[in-house]
């Protein structure tokens, strides 16, 4: 009899479930994407792309709409700015499938991000998950100049873009990674950073291209001026400086990927490097070997010891080797670019920012038992006077080589 | 209550294990992490060397009485009001200490759920299986433990694997955090399971000897040690500080934080029920604990009746404190000082015990 009670009761617990409090899909409206920019009398400009949902319907009435529905109000937070929505939008706003954050550059600078970050982690209606980023145009601007034309939808277009292999912008886009650099290294961090090509830009850029251009590298350019032919389009390249929790300056394309070495990702990409009388270049495939060695010694001064070990293959050489010789000048003047190339980041980053934006202090940690003899030493200061001594080896394949053959 | 039935070593540990779980798992990191920083590890593998070695000595000392349980063994040793009295501020203690930890989790349930309804009604559908598992018994409690662990300890291994391209060495440095000072006080100073020992002893009646007390006693301690200790150096690698020491709840957060490829993210809704099951497990197995004490102290045959009592208790304050903030001040203060009254009841009551020569308990194998 007990057993049968139990029985009923727990078939009473499916059946009589209901759906009371369900919401179904079409109830919601999501949001796919925030930008944050500066608004009027200390206000914030908040921009909401929703997704539109496609394939007919009532709603889309057989006709051709438009994909993006992008609504901006003013508000003093981004959550204000939801609940103000809620006053003209029928549906419910979801931010469960939200996939961006962009805060314009302007308010970056003026007033810093940081209040957001805290605000979006600390609050679960984001994922911490998220990507965050930069714009250096305005969030709408940046919104309508996005083309999903190889994907099905806008959402899947920012995802494919931010999680790319190729750039890998993914580990410093999360939103939690930019929230504990901020918090850690006392404000101190960078951030993705998306540009709208300029056509004026590029065309500027475009004279220089590629042998003028006063570069080793010649695909070295900051996020709005990628030569992109065309209507303007939505780039993610570089970085966003943060000091003292404001924006300070930007990183370009070369510096961005010097990053994504000292982060340890293995897939570096293809370079186009000039050769030393910059008549042709080649192109080679960079991988990393080994992790980058850090050291940092933490004296009165900061010594900063990275040694990287690079693994590559030609994929164009633009002209042939004279000899063994030419070849071997050519990799040890690789080298030496790379070296010099990365030299000038970190020399930047000291100089020009006065700020361990790269993360550095967290291999000088070590170099303590405690955190009061950390907060004693005081990093941020020595950082200013830190010391650099890059070593970068580049071992390169010939046609057809196997990789450990070579390597023995 | 317990059906008669007694339970074996590995029944013991998993008992052990699910009146930790909760605790171990779900706050402990955030208070180590506030106290010590990210050296937090280090504190939790200390506290587990310690909580054997305590475990070890009470044992010995309780070795003549397994199968009295902690509530009779008072009686006898303290004489019957003052054993009754204690008896009745250990469940006291135990009540305020379940109905903080009800509030902490439910709040987490409602937070990740339902963050429409109020947390009395989330609190309801926590409290009703907690119910009819308590009033089901021991035996059924254990049995239920038996099917929640192996989810238990997969969620973990998944939390860890996925969590694992987070993982930072930088985020332990500096090494001893606040210092070794701090670390050697907080690791020694407030004893770590003796909660959990106290439990164990007042439920020793359905243990059977000695040996399955103490093997399964050492079992559950040190598991319940590694699993926090597993978990506690996850959270201080994959949060750098002092943001480890802002986030409320740990393991919420590292799930949230879970992003691997399109599939593996999202994992909260997953592993609540998990999640759920532990916390209801532990509830009912401390309302059986405290419903038994209850039962030695008022000298009554069985102690179901006292279970619906004692449910809306940890209910009713449960929901006293005015916020979830509150109830992590609370609770702190409660765990902090009744480490000291646990470890002192429990030494007390056995040397009194000892030196009184108290008729030994029927289970006791020479």
């Amino acid at each position: 009899m007990r057993r049968k009670l139990l029985a009923a009761l727990l078939a009473a617990s499916v059946l009589l479930s209901g759906c009371n409090m369900s919401t179904e899909v079409n109830d919601k409206a999501y949001v796919i994407a925030v930008g944050v920019d500066k608004g009027s009398n200390g206000l914030l400009k908040v921009t909401f792309m929703f997704a539109y949902p496609s394939g007919g319907g009532d709603e889309a009435g057989g006709e051709k709409v438009d994909e993006k529905d992008i609504v901006t109000v003013e508000a003093p937070s981004i959550y204000s700015g939801m609940r103000l929505l809620d006053t003209f939008k029928s549906k419910r706003i979801d931010t469960n499938h939200t996939k961006l954050v962009a805060f314009s550059q302007e308010l970056a600078e003026d007033r810093g991000v940081f209040s957001q970050l805290t605000d979006l982690v600390n609050t679960r209606g984001f994922r911490p998950s998220i990507y965050v980023c930069v714009t250096q145009e305005s969030p709408s601007k940046l919104f309508n100049s996005m083309e999903p034309k190889q994907d099905v939808f806008i959402e899947k277009f920012i995802e494919h873009l931010f999680s790319k292999v190729a750039y890998n912008a993914t580990s410093r886009a999360y939103l939690y990674n930019n929230y504990f650099s901020a918090v850690v290294e006392d404000g101190s961090y960078i951030m993705p950073l998306v540009g709208v090509t300029d056509k004026e830009k590029v065309k500027e850029a475009a004279e220089d291209y590629p042998y003028k251009k006063p570069d080793d590298f010649a695909l070295n350019y900051t996020a709005d001026e990628v030569p992109l032919h065309g209507d303007g389009s939505a780039a993610l390249c570089g970085y966003g400086v943060f000091v003292d929790n404001k924006m300070v300056g930007t990183l370009g394309m070369m510096e961005g990927t010097i990053v994504k070495i000292l982060e340890k990702n293995k897939n570096v990409g293809q370079f186009c490097v000039l050769y030393p009388d910059r008549d042709s270049y080649a192109n080679v495939n960079l991988q990393l070997t080994n992790a980058p060695i850090v050291t940092v010694k933490t004296g009165d001064a900061p010594e900063i010891d990275i040694r990287i070990q690079l693994w590559g293959e030609f994929t164009g050489i633009g002209r042939t080797f004279r000899n063994s010789e030419d070849y071997e000048s050519f990799v040890g003047y690789m080298s030496s670019a790379f070296e010099r190339k990365t030299e000038e980041l970190l020399e930047r980053t000291r100089a020009e920012f006065g700020a361990d934006i790269l993360g550095f202090g967290d291999k000088a940690k070590a170099n303590f038992l405690r955190y009061r003899e950390w907060k004693d030493y005081n990093w941020k200061e020595k950082y200013k006077d830190a010391r650099f001594s890059v070593h970068v080896e580049i071992d390169m394949n010939d046609y057809g080589e196997l990789r450990f053959s070579q390597r023995k | 209550m317990n059906g008669g039935k007694k339970i074996g070593p590995a029944s013991t540990a998993i008992l052990f294990l699910n009146l930790a779980m909760a605790k171990y798992l779900m706050v402990l990191p955030h208070f180590m992490v506030s106290e010590v920083g990210n050296s937090a590890w280090i504190v939790i593998f200390l506290k587990g060397l310690a909580a054997i070695g305590l475990f070890l000595l009470i044992a010995a000392l309780y070795k003549p009485y397994v199968g009295m349980g902690l509530g009779e063994l008072t009686r006898r040793a303290l004489t019957s009001p003052l054993g009754g009295a204690l008896n009745f501020i250990i469940v006291c203690v135990m009540l305020v200490r379940g109905g903080m930890l009800f509030r902490i989790l439910t709040e987490a349930l409602q937070t990740l759920e339902t963050d429409t309804v109020t947390i009395e009604y989330v609190g309801l559908f926590v409290l009703i299986p907690v119910l009819i598992c308590a009033l089901k018994g021991f035996n059924a409690n254990v049995n239920a433990s038996i099917l929640i662990l192996p989810f238990t300890v997969l969620s973990v291994v998944i939390i860890s694997v996925a969590l694992a391209p987070h993982y930072e060495v930088g985020n332990l440095m500096p090494i001893f955090g606040e210092g070794e000072g701090k670390i050697l006080e907080t690791a020694f100073l407030r004893f770590g399971g003796t909660f959990e020992l106290m439990y164990l002893m007042t439920l020793s009646r359905s243990m059977g000897d000695y040996k399955t007390f103490k093997r399964g006693g050492l079992i559950g301690v040190g598991a319940i040690s590694l699993f926090s200790f597993i978990f506690t150096l996850i959270y201080c690698l994959s949060v750098p500080y002092p943001v480890s020491k802002n986030f409320f709840f740990p393991l919420y957060q590292l799930t949230r934080m879970i992003k691997a490829g399109s599939f593996l993210q999202r994992m909260e809704p997953t592993v609540i029920f998990v999640w759920t099951g532990v916390i209801i497990c532990g509830l009912s197995t401390l309302v059986i604990a405290a419903a038994e004490l209850l039962k030695n102290t008022s000298g009554t045959k069985g102690g179901g009746g006292f279970v619906p009592l004692l449910v809306m208790i940890i209910f009713l304050v449960g929901v006293l404190p005015r916020s979830e903030l509150d109830t992590y001040g609370i609770y702190k203060v409660v765990v902090n000082i009744s480490h000291y009254f646990y470890i002192g009841v429990i030494l007390a009551v056995l040397l009194t015990a000892r030196l009184r020569k108290v008729e030994r308990g029927l289970a006791y194998e020479a």
